[in-house]
């Protein structure tokens, strides 16, 4: 279900049109359009506190934009409201199609790492606790992290987290994985790591990618398409090839590490 | 035999810091404007908990005790029960737990969350010893609020009886405001006030102590806070009933 | 004067948002059942969790009351009543609010640090993007847990309360087995027992859904520091309200 040559349906995995939030007087996401392909690998690029977490959280309803339409598959997410039972439940099954990295993986302290994975599919699937087993070793097998099942997150070092959330957020074979900042606090070699097992996962299970980075080399390495957000507007979008031809003068400056440029440090 | 050999290198370790902090409390530099600082949050915080929960105490008493004296018609003795029982073991008892539940958790969660972001190794770095400027304050801070905080619930439980006792239970007037000052020693009153010290001292302690040696992430600052308020009730009854003991032993 | 204003504005928002969360709780504990492995092990998180620390608390409170009682009765000759005083005092009072408010204390500061921790580490926000119900999966198995653990604590503590006063009276201060006993049993009623355990059902409920309440609604932002204030805020409104319930409650039973 997550190969995309599969279904024959080719509505965009995403849609945001005309999205905009505001926190108080604070505009974070100011009429942000964009439409992110199925199996692409998207990386919205930007600068601290430009609205990408937030971005990330109107996709699974997390949050609600004050305007716009959020268009997952075709249906409106930013219309569900949460205190609705019908629109609870649509909300709910939409969210089940999404596996979500958090930025310092938020796994769950009080089980094992395999307990953590196995959980998405013991709550959404009606798989046997044998066939949970293997789901489970072949999700963390893929990570590199087999080894460490039966182990607790606060045994585990920082990469060794990252990844068992990774395994946890493929557990149930999503259709869009969402990645919040995957490199933040990882050493170069481990964000590396990272990069190579999104760009494997991508191609052996064929899942959407959408993630959210300041680290320019992982947008280099992995993307094949491009957004950045300053200002809560978003200032380029496409292609990665035609992205980088274009070089708009907000990207080259996050590129180049200027300090002079149209991002203002505040 | 490996459990009690790490219970033994707690129980050294809280010696050894307890060592640290009375030196630390007598010789200078003793950080006055930050202990100050530390008693008027302190008791700001604690009025209003504290009061709420010494205050039914006396209430209770009366409620119950009215009953009870009325069998053997003796309700006139009440208020002599009540004042004693309110001064000598509930008001200082009750206060000190409730100071525990304030005061502990939150200096045990302030210098827990100062640990966990480095901020005490910082202050040993620009080289001001923690122990010092972080817990004697609050230690001092603590043995001074908690007998005042008591000065209050005592008058407050008393109050509260006594609502209980003259226009709800229907003892008079008169009689209850006699035998209340009747049996109630001066004694009664800096014994109440003495173990609340005590306790006081038991609860900056402790505090400290589990803040300092806190784990390494936000989890562990709740557990200290709770860790404090769960050793320094099981303390204060403790010692309370050491004390209860020696005091009767002494006939006082 | 204008910190006077905020402060109370602030007040009043968090009064509001604390019904408004004691609505979502009721509704969610009464209309599903609550994930049957969580309840199990936060029923034995709150109860067998807390046998140590109550036994220990309520032995020292029972001889306590038998000795300090004996101080204040003493000087107006009136030891005879010790029993009937450690009894009636112990059963409907002391050993209920003790085991509410000690345990409360306990639980309830595990609960909301445990609870805190979750939100401000995004795991509250992961159990969403799974499509979990997190007030369901995480809130209703801890109110029914820490609801049913506290009446069976509260009988727990009556028992031990009251062999400790025994002890305390008969073999400290040497009074009469035989009177002792039966005063206690002329003075103790089953209803009295019966109160003791619904006070624990009702302050156990109620610290549930303080401790709950501070830990769920913690800010992502405030990090450890949140932790720390929602363990704090938990521990000190479940005591105080502990108490206070405990003197309307009776107050309404016995006043």
């Amino acid at each position: 279900m997550a190969d995309p040559t599969s279904t024959p349906d080719d509505t965009p995995a995403v849609v945001l049109d005309n999205v905009s939030k505001s926190f108080g007087d604070h505009t974070v996401l100011d009429g942000v359009s964009l439409t992110i392909q199925r199996g692409s690998i998207a990386v919205m690029l930007g600068p601290s506190g430009t609205g990408k977490s937030v971005l990330l959280r109107c996709l699974v309803g997390l949050l609600q934009p004050d305007r716009g339409r959020v268009l997952v598959f075709g249906e409106d997410v930013a219309a569900l409201d949460e205190k609705r039972a019908a629109d609870r439940k649509r909300l709910f099954a939409i969210r089940r199609r999404f596996g979500m990295l958090f930025q310092d993986g938020a796994l769950f302290d009080d089980m094992t790492v395999f307990d953590n994975v196995a959980f998405p599919m013991r709550l959404h699937t009606q798989l046997s606790e044998q066939a949970i087993h293997e789901k489970v070793s072949d999700r963390l097998a893929r990570v590199g992290v087999a080894h460490a099942e039966q182990k607790f997150p606060s045994e585990l070092s920082g990469g060794m987290r990252k990844r068992v959330a990774f395994a946890r957020a493929i557990a149930i074979d999503p259709d869009i994985v969402l990645c919040d900042e995957p490199s933040s606090g990882l050493d170069p070699v481990m964000s590396a790591t990272l990069d190579e097992l999104i760009l494997e996962l991508h191609r052996t299970l064929g899942m959407t990618f959408i993630i959210i980075s300041h680290d320019t080399a992982e947008a280099r390495k992995v993307a094949d398409t491009i957004g950045m957000l300053a200002n809560g507007k978003l200032v380029t979008f496409g292609p990665a090839e035609q992205v980088f031809a274009e070089n708009h003068p907000a990207l080259e400056q996050f590129f180049t590490r200027a300090t002079v440029g149209p991002i203002k440090v505040v | 035999m490996d459990k009690l050999l790490r219970s033994l290198h707690t129980l050294g370790a809280l010696v050894m810091f307890i060592g640290q902090v009375a030196r630390s409390a007598v010789t200078p530099p003793v950080y006055l404007g930050e202990t100050l600082r530390m008693m008027n949050v302190l008791a700001k915080r604690c009025v209003i908990p504290v009061s709420l929960a010494v205050a039914p105490v006396g209430a209770v008493i009366s409620l119950q005790g009215i009953s009870i004296f009325k069998l053997f018609g003796a309700e006139r003795m009440l208020s002599s029960f009540l004042g004693t029982a309110i001064f000598r073991e509930y008001s200082p008892a009750l206060a000190s737990v409730m100071v525990a539940a304030q005061a502990g958790s939150s200096i045990a969660a302030r210098i827990g969350t100062m640990k966990v972001r480095g901020q005490i190794d910082a202050l040993a770095v620009m080289s001001v010893d923690p122990v010092r400027y972080v817990v004697v304050p609050g230690v001092l801070a603590c043995v001074i609020v908690a007998p005042l905080l008591s000065v209050l619930t005592n008058l407050l439980g008393v109050f509260s009886g006594w609502v209980f006792a003259v226009p709800i239970g229907g003892i008079d007037h008169g009689a209850f405001m006699e035998h209340l000052t009747a049996q109630i020693t001066p004694a009664d009153l800096w014994i109440g006030l003495g173990k609340c010290s005590l306790f006081g001292l038991g609860v900056g302690l402790i505090a400290g102590y589990l803040g300092l040696n806190v784990g390494k992430g936000a989890a562990d600052v709740g557990k200290a806070a709770n860790d404090t308020v769960v050793s320094t009730i099981v303390l204060i009854l403790l010692v309370d009933y050491a004390v209860s003991m020696a005091l009767l032993g002494a006939g006082l | 004067m204008q910190s006077i204003t905020q402060l109370v504005t602030h007040q009043v928002r968090q009064g509001a948002d604390f019904v408004r969360f004691i609505g979502l709780a009721l509704r969610i504990q009464f209309t599903r059942l609550p994930p049957r492995d969580v309840l199990v092990t936060q029923l034995v998180d709150a109860g067998w969790g807390s046998l140590a620390l109550l036994t220990v608390l309520t032995l020292f409170a029972g001889l306590n009351l038998s000795v300090q009682s004996y101080g204040s009765f003493e000087r107006f000759g009136g030891q005879d009543l010790l029993g009937m005083f450690a009894g009636v005092g112990g059963v409907r009072e002391l050993y209920p609010v003790m085991a509410a408010v000690v345990c409360g204390a306990r639980i309830g500061a595990n609960l909301a640090a445990s609870l805190a921790n979750m939100r401000i580490s995004e795991q509250i926000e992961a159990l969403e993007v799974m499509a979990v119900d997190p007030v369901h999966y995480l809130v209703a198995p801890r109110l029914w847990a820490v609801t049913l653990a506290l009446p069976l604590l509260c009988g727990y503590a009556d028992v031990i309360g009251l062999a400790a006063s025994y002890a305390g009276a008969v073999w400290q201060l040497g009074l009469d087995p035989g009177s002792f006993i039966s005063q206690v049993q002329d003075a103790v009623r089953l209803a009295d027992i019966g109160t003791g355990l619904l006070k624990g059902l009702i302050m156990g409920w109620l610290v549930a859904v303080i401790s709950c309440f501070h830990g769920y609604t913690v800010a992502k932002r405030d990090g450890a520091e949140g932790v720390g204030i929602a363990t704090n805020l938990a521990i000190v409104h479940g005591a105080v309200m502990c108490i206070v319930v405990n003197l309307i409650l009776s107050w309404l039973i016995y006043g």
